[in-house]
């Protein structure tokens, strides 16, 4: 009886452990099918806007790896960073200057980069 | 009523120069004022405040971005413009008293301001931004990286309070925004804090070497207020902004004021779907 009672919570323990070790690997697996996963916008064939529609024509690209990438992106675009979504990359144009600059956190992808490279010169072209 | 929570990092700005403008005492009206209602007698009744540059002051005459905006909207809708300039409260019981039909000032729709207003569609995107000079490269993308930088901000604001709070004793604060921009053209500043359109006017008026760097809050959707339950002219106004956004006129009004088209963010993102 005193080794029945003993035993049980470690055993009872031991499966919560596992059990919770299973959710986070599931969890962690969900979150980077997410990343991997591109846009329903980047997964589409698109035609470029005319030169003469563009917002701007021959811009100045800067490119920003940040560590803060994701916080930044969410602070300037109002998307927040939930355990589900969270702002990739982004970009932001000086019309009159003809600059655009494109920030992404430390690992990215080719979508992410390409999307934000058409914002440059198309501007919000998906608002 | 017309505060502004920009939710990032806790970096929160306020509307102040409304606030500020709120006090003020002058009441002018441009063209007679009757006493007829909203729009219903073919006048378009809208208030403005008279110190809130660029979008309604005077200097000789009342002028302004929203002004030149009101006075292309009443000519869509085909009605008499009638400009009352006024304080935010007297603007407000105004409106509640039918006696204007419309705040002709970028308000925010904000909740506390929803139960006050309908808006109509907003025309002007407006963010927080930073402004460094021309010869400047640093990327300055938040208030971390501006640590013990010179940093100059309107005076008594929530960007103030929160510039302090991480930037410390660096922040400088000026009593009007010009300064500070003046300040940064002479390299006496690394940088400035402030709204987009406000920047962009002065830099387009005085031709200054500065420029608009990175955003430091989301665009604001801001827009004209109508009494609360005013649907009708809610609506008449968006039907007249559309107009007005797709016949270019708004395109040459803006680009007068600012250098260029501010009908759109100048901002986007990828988020995964």
């Amino acid at each position: 009886m005193f080794r029945a009672s003993s035993i049980r919570p470690q055993a009872a323990l031991r499966c919560f452990w596992h059990g919770w070790f299973i959710f986070v690997l599931l969890l962690l697996t969900g979150c980077e099918t997410m990343t991997i996963k591109p846009p329903q916008v980047d997964t589409v064939r698109f035609t470029p806007m005319a030169t003469e529609k563009r917002v701007l024509n021959e811009p100045k690209v800067k490119y920003l790896v940040r560590a803060d990438g994701f916080e930044y992106c969410a602070r300037i675009t109002g998307i927040p960073v939930t355990p589900t979504s969270r702002p990739m990359a982004c970009a932001f144009w000086n019309v009159r200057r003809k600059e655009c600059t494109i920030v992404t956190p430390l690992t990215t992808g080719f979508n992410y980069l390409g999307h934000e490279l058409r914002h440059c010169f198309e501007g919000a072209f998906h608002d | 009523m017309i505060e502004r929570c920009l939710t990032h990092r806790g970096l929160s700005v306020d509307r102040r120069w409304v606030l500020r403008l709120s006090l003020a005492g002058l009441s002018t009206c441009l063209m007679p004022c009757g006493h007829a209602q909203g729009a219903g007698e073919g006048v378009l009744r809208v208030g403005v405040l008279a110190h809130y540059k660029p979008f309604s002051f005077i200097e000789g005459q009342l002028q302004g971005f929203d002004v030149d905006v009101m006075k292309r909207l009443a000519s869509i809708m085909k009605l008499q413009l009638q400009i009352h300039v006024d304080g935010m409260a007297t603007l407000q019981k105004k409106l509640q008293a039918d006696e204007i039909s419309v705040i002709g000032n970028q308000l925010l729709p904000t909740p506390e301001n929803r139960r006050l207003f309908d808006f109509a569609k907003p025309y002007a995107s407006n963010q927080l931004v930073c402004v460094q000079h021309e010869d400047d490269t640093r990327d300055f993308l938040s208030l971390d990286d501006l640590y013990g930088k010179k940093l100059g901000v309107l005076a008594n604001t929530g960007v103030e309070e929160q510039a302090r709070g991480v930037v410390g004793k660096t922040v400088l604060p000026f009593p009007s925004i010009d300064q500070a921009l003046k300040q940064l053209a002479e390299k006496k500043l690394d940088a400035v804090l402030e709204e987009s359109l406000i920047a962009d006017f002065y830099i387009e008026r005085d031709g200054l070497p500065v420029k608009i760097t990175a955003p430091f809050a989301p665009p604001m959707a801001s827009g004209l207020a109508v009494r609360k339950g005013n649907k009708e002219m809610a609506a008449r106004l968006s039907a007249a902004i559309q107009t007005l956004l797709s016949d270019g006129s708004f395109k040459e009004i803006s680009t007068r004021w600012f250098g260029y088209d501010v009908s759109r963010s100048n901002v986007s993102h990828s988020v995964p779907r």
